[in-house]
């Protein structure tokens, strides 16, 4: 485990932050950390990278607890509020932010050109950060958290500032340091982009964790089955509400199935052609992340399903 | 934590507070020079050698008086932006969450100050003595080079209390609340000073226990006067009665007041890193 945590609090004056926070992330993975504005994520990864005092609870990060500098030589972080030295050039900010990590002169020379071009930023280090666009100083940030080629990167909100192909390229990246064997830890609350990349998610709200496990079997099971019938009937309606997990009937003649798996689409399939339904077109979808995490959030902490 | 202290002594080279406060340094210079000029050049002076080598260390207790005031000047609005700005913008979040510990971070940020200010210090003593070496020649008194070192080095105590007040009151309050009540410690320093010198002079205790309790929050006149003492090697030569004055040490303090200006500045300092290791950023 490359980050454990037990019971892990930071509250403000007694109050906000994030609460009794118990999870564990596996090296070699990408683990989202989701949740709606103000559950409590940043706190959470403020609180491990000892940026806030912790008011309860422990955590080990690369086999050091929270607050030892030791570990923070192969961490890196990009913070939600990006503002950097802004009267540096976005080569020399990356200069500055590898010394701060100790690396001497030969190890960052040719690790600036690098990173630069891996954020998109070749030809424009030479300008002074605070004239950077929004986006610009997000690829910066990410260029300094990166820089110490680490072992474990934290990225809160990543991408908020970013144009679509910026988003691509910022998950391209999270994609090749997962192929490296890094560890990422991935805040946001952009849906879509982490169910592309994560093997694991944890789902906070109000600061307590709601739920967290592997993204990959939290997708098995469940399956929505939207089938188009020609002579839809009631029979169908009350034999399938017998066997499969949940229907619905969705304007004239669709219905929309929910059944435990895939193992289950033949027998679903058999009830409407035994009861004289005639199949037009079927389609299969697998549950969403959005749909998990509207679940999760709106089950809150009674949902032991995925727990 | 060296990489602070640069990058430290960059920023202050790079913001225009230094830049504005050297223009300041330069136009003070021109001016005294100026005035050094008028006296010393321009005949009319009494010819009594005593007199005008009385007159040339009253010119030069001014000079490097009013130069204090050039030093505090940067020490305050250079540091109070320095240390709370990158609090407040949010860039210590990528600073701190590298391997170093919020002491070296703190300390680095002081001494790269520091050696800034002490370099100013140096620069503004110098030229003041410079000039009247220039304009006065003969009639100004011959400053042993020791006493200058001597001296140099207690005048630094005058920037570095300063900044250490800052450093502290920074993890707790706003720039500008921190800036005023500096500046108000460092006025209040100044006429301690002269109400004790004034005591002093017409003997009146009160004047000089009042001065005293104020040298006690606001060390920065007794230490001039220290280091103005040591310039003219007070109590060693038979014409340190030159030293007297307004901007003199007709009346140094003891060398305790070096003690507890030493002291003064490592308390703050602690109470500085106390505060800001407890601190959420
Ligand atoms: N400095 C602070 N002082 C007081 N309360 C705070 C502070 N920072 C955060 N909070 C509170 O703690 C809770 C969690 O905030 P946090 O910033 O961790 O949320 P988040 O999950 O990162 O939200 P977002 O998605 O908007 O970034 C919020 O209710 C917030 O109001
Ligand atoms: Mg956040």
């Amino acid at each position: 485990m490359i980050i454990e945590t037990h019971k892990l609090t930071k509250q403000y004056y007694g109050s906000g932050g994030c609460q009794d926070i118990s999870l564990s992330v596996i090296e070699g993975h990408i683990f989202g950390f989701l949740g709606p504005n103000g559950a409590g994520k940043s706190t959470f990864v403020k609180t491990l990278l000892g940026l806030l005092i912790p008011s309860g609870g422990e955590a080990k990060i690369i086999g050091q607890s929270i607050g030892d500098t030791k570990a923070r030589k192969h961490i890196g972080y990009l913070p939600e509020l990006f503002r950097y030295q802004d009267w540096l050039t976005g080569e020399e900010l990356l200069k500055y932010h590898a010394q701060l990590y100790g690396l001497t002169k030969s190890e960052y020379q040719i690790r600036i050109g690098t990173i630069l071009d891996l954020v998109g930023l070749m030809g424009k280090e030479r300008k002074k950060v605070g004239a950077y666009s929004k986006g610009m100083q997000q690829r910066i940030g990410l260029a300094a958290a990166l820089i110490n080629n680490p072992t474990l990167l934290f990225l809160d909100e990543p991408t908020s500032a970013l144009d679509p192909i910026g988003r691509k390229e910022v998950r391209d990246i999270i994609i090749e340091l997962r192929n490296q064997g890094k560890t990422v830890f991935l805040n946001s609350h952009l849906l879509s982009e982490v169910e592309t990349v994560c093997d694991e998610i944890a789902i906070i709200n109000n600061g307590k964790l709601i739920m967290s496990g592997s993204w990959r079997e939290m997708q098995l099971g469940e399956l929505w089955l939207e089938v188009t019938i020609k002579n839809l009937s009631t029979a169908i309606i009350e034999k399938l509400d017998l066997a499969v997990l949940k229907v619905e009937k969705s304007g004239n003649d669709n219905l929309v199935i929910k059944i435990a798996g895939e193992e289950e689409v033949n027998k679903a399939l058999k009830i409407i052609i035994d009861n004289g339904g005639t199949i037009t077109k079927i389609e299969t979808k697998k549950r969403s992340l959005e749909e998990l995490f509207l679940h999760a959030l709106t089950k809150g902490n009674n949902d032991a399903d995925y727990n | 934590m060296l990489t602070i202290i640069k990058y430290t002594f960059k920023e202050l080279l790079y913001k225009k507070i230094f830049i504005s406060t050297l223009l300041l340094a330069l136009l003070y210079l021109g001016l005294y020079g100026g005035a050094l000029y008028m006296v010393f050049q321009r005949g009319g002076t009494p010819p009594d050698l005593l007199i005008r080598a009385s007159i040339s260390s009253q010119l030069v207790g001014a000079g490097l008086y009013f130069s204090t005031f050039i030093v505090a000047f940067l020490t305050v609005l250079g540091s109070v932006s320095m240390v709370t700005y990158e609090l407040e913008t949010g860039i210590l979040y990528g600073i701190l969450s590298k391997p170093i510990t919020r002491t070296e971070y703190m300390l680095g940020k002081f001494l790269g100050l520091a050696l800034m200010l002490i370099i100013f210090s140096l620069f503004l003593i110098g030229a003041v003595l410079g000039l009247n070496l220039l304009m006065a020649g003969e009639v100004l008194y011959h400053f042993k080079l020791i006493s200058i070192i001597k001296g140099a080095l207690i005048y630094f105590l005058i920037p570095l209390t300063l900044l250490s007040l800052v450093f502290y009151l920074s993890t707790i309050l706003k720039p500008l609340a921190t800036g005023i009540v500096v500046i108000m410690n460092f006025m209040l320093g100044i006429i301690g000073g002269f109400l004790e010198q004034i005591g002093m002079v017409i003997n009146k205790q009160e004047l000089v226990d009042m001065g005293i309790l104020a040298s006690l929050f606001s060390p920065v006149d007794s230490i001039y006067r220290k280091f103005f003492s040591f310039l003219y090697d007070a109590g060693q030569s038979p014409i340190a009665i030159l030293a007297n004055g307004p901007f003199g040490s007709g009346h140094p303090p003891s060398i305790w007041m070096i003690f507890y200006s030493v002291g003064y500045i490592l308390l703050f300092i602690i109470l500085a890193l106390r505060k800001f290791n407890k601190m959420d950023l």
